[in-house]
């Protein structure tokens, strides 16, 4: 009898490699994935496990919709894409953070009565908008799929919402963070359907996993 | 404000459902089939208002569900009236006024759509069509064992048998919450991470509320709850208070008993799925199918939600979401072969005798449409080969007999009408399943 069938969305980009390595780790090693294929699907060492590569922002809607069972997904993209899926482990790599940045010169000390608007260039429309109006800060918000950093400088916007591993982007563009809003790591996310349906089957990958992970790398 | 052009503007409301006639069979079939499985287990059929004034009603829907609601001016009075969002309160006011005084336990089924303003997405839909069963009055473990055991049995009989169903309990949540000692601003912070079940944003908020870092871990552990039964003992460690012990007894007691019904293996504990918990106050479940990622269905116990209405009385129920079954029927099996009609009795001119020989054949349980069109025989056959009309009946020459030809084969035969029937409905219970139901 052949087991039953699992699925696992990767994210293409930044949390590609470590978490290839992860499941390799744990038993779950893609064949022929590598950086360069332009393959999606892919076997595993693990019988009727299959992992698919996908655009990271698309994780959690794969596993929403239980097209994957599991997956790997930032939690900065879990909070810009909410979704309904269960994200029990976090796995501690690809640490990232989305901040408020404004120009370094223009920063203004906190606490004075500045009221007006802001326009903030963004591609985490989501996330900005929960953080400025639960605190009440009037804003336009400018969004933009791409070179947020540079917006401030061409005055499109006087601050940004966007994403820093280094800091060093900021630096390049003479902006200085003016408060931390998410701290991100990757997350793994399940199915509510697959933790149920297929419980052996995940939980035993969810308990390997998180084996892997424990002694945690940073 | 500009007008939409033309060929901008939509047809139909979004998500409002159309069936075309295959789909609205299948849809049907599935809904009989429900009502059957109702009525054997001694459940009686309600139908509820469409709409409802909203102050009457809001005191049953949760939160959330107030605020998906399609709302319309009531045109004689200018009250606020909703679209039903949801069955359940419907029922409970029910029984709370028009039926306050009859007998208990009280069974009561329903099948109807419900609407909710949702943005649509994985079985998000704004027109939902929900079969749903109610146990009014008892309050023991056996009401809720039988209410969990009668969904299975729906979801089995529509085909589903590889559906499970996970277990939870809001009185233990409830008991887990006041533990953590979290401030009522916070709890919908904890509810969101425990949801989501994620640990990292659970122990977070923990030690912000002022737990230790070893005890946030330990409360934390509300999260691992999900398993078969030793789930309950590793419970009593996390959460150990009066209210904890009797969920937890209550629990037990629902699964032994959930047992006689052969259902043991279908059952999957979740202790931290609280998720659309609304109107529940103690046991609640959700039902899974394989090939649908998201529940097809859910229930529960609501003892507070009848006394909303009138004098209070515990219950328990559930519905589950047909267009989510239908889904899942498409993940294990390709559908029946669909046929609406099984004979086209064509006839040049109608007379006394065509209309007495099509009503003779529908007494016998055929299902006939009348071609009435002055065209050679071919039109005809080519009629019955597009609408998928398995037969074709002609008036003979002589009196008695009727000829009657196989569309496919085109294969001639000449019988009585009581032959015609009878060979006719032999070929549709041999050939497909699709009556299985009716």
């Amino acid at each position: 009898m052949s087991r039953t069938p699992v699925v696992i969305a990767f994210p293409k980009g930044r949390l590609l490699d470590p978490t290839v390595e992860l499941f390799a780790r744990v038993g779950i090693r893609a064949r022929g994935l590598t950086r360069d294929t332009r393959k999606l699907l892919f076997e595993t060492d693990m019988e009727g496990v299959t992992v698919m590569v996908v655009r990271a922002v698309d994780v959690p809607t794969y596993v929403e919709y239980g097209a994957a069972d599991l997956g790997v997904a930032g939690k900065d993209v879990l909070l810009e894409h909410p979704r309904e899926v269960y994200e029990p482990l976090d796995l501690a790599y690809g640490p990232c953070r989305v901040v408020w940045a404004e120009p370094t010169r223009k920063i203004v000390p906190r606490g004075g009565l500045r009221t007006v608007k802001r326009r903030v260039a963004t591609k985490y429309p989501i996330i900005a908008e929960r953080y400025f109006t639960q605190r009440g800060l009037p804003i336009e918000l400018v969004k933009l799929s791409g070179a947020v950093e540079l917006a401030p400088r061409i005055g499109l916007a006087e601050s940004i919402v966007d994403l820093v591993s280094t800091g060093k982007t900021l630096e390049e563009n003479q902006l200085t963070v003016v408060e931390e809003i998410v701290r991100s790591t990757a997350r793994l996310i399940v199915n509510r359907a697959s933790l149920k349906v297929k419980y052996r089957r995940v939980s035993e990958i969810l308990e390997r996993v998180a084996a892997a992970c424990r002694p945690s790398p940073t | 404000m500009t007008r939409p052009k033309p060929s901008d503007r939509a047809l139909l409301p979004k998500g409002m459902a159309t069936l075309l006639p295959e789909a609205a069979a299948d849809r049907r079939r599935l809904e009989r089939a429900a009502v059957h499985v109702f009525r054997s287990w001694g459940y009686e059929e309600v139908i509820t208002p469409l709409f409802e004034y909203l102050d009457v009603i809001a005191p049953g829907l949760g939160p959330g569900v107030i605020d998906k609601a399609y709302t319309v001016a009531d045109r004689g009075t200018g009250r606020m009236m909703v679209l039903r969002p949801d069955m359940t309160p419907q029922v409970a006011r029910m029984a709370a006024t028009l039926l306050r005084d009859a007998p208990r336990p009280m069974r009561l089924c329903y099948g109807a759509n419900v609407f909710r303003y949702e943005d649509e997405h994985a079985g998000h839909e704004r027109e939902i069509f929900q079969l749903g069963a109610e146990l009014i009055g008892p309050s023991h473990p056996s009401a809720d064992a039988e209410i969990v055991a009668l969904a299975m049995e729906v979801l089995h009989q529509l085909g589903l048998t590889g559906a499970k169903v996970a277990i939870g309990h809001v009185g233990l949540f409830r008991a887990w919450l006041s533990e953590t000692g979290t401030s009522p601003e916070r709890v919908p912070l904890l509810e969101e991470a425990v949801v989501k079940k994620d640990r990292t944003s659970l122990v977070e908020l923990l030690v912000q509320d002022g737990q230790r870092p070893s005890d946030a871990a330990r409360l934390a552990g509300f999260l691992d709850l999900i398993g078969e039964e030793d789930v309950l003992d590793r419970a009593a460690e996390i959460v150990d208070s009066p209210p904890a012990r009797e969920a937890l007894a209550a629990l037990r007691e629902v699964i032994r008993q959930v047992g006689f019904y052969g259902l043991s293996k279908s059952v999957i504990l979740d202790l931290a799925e609280i998720r659309g918990r609304e109107y529940y106050s103690g046991l609640i479940f959700e039902l899974f199918a394989e090939g649908v990622g998201y529940e097809v269905g859910r229930g529960g116990r609501y003892d507070d939600l009848i006394g909303r209405f009138g004098p209070p009385g515990p219950s328990t129920g559930f519905a589950v979401h047909l267009e989510r079954v239908q889904q899942a029927l498409n993940h294990v099996s390709a559908s029946a072969p669909y046929g609406a009609v099984d004979v086209l009795l064509a006839a040049p001119s109608p007379d006394r005798a065509v209309v007495r020989l099509a009503a003779e054949l529908r007494r016998r349980g055929v299902r006939v449409t009348v071609w009435l069109e002055e065209t050679p025989p071919s039109v005809a056959a080519e009629h019955a080969r597009a609408m998928k009309i398995p037969w074709i009946v002609e008036r003979g020459t002589t009196s008695a007999k009727i000829v009657l030809t196989e569309t496919k084969t085109l294969r001639l035969r000449r019988m009585s009408p009581a032959g015609v029937a009878a060979a006719v409905l032999a070929r549709r219970k041999a050939g497909q399943d699709a009556d299985r139901f009716v």
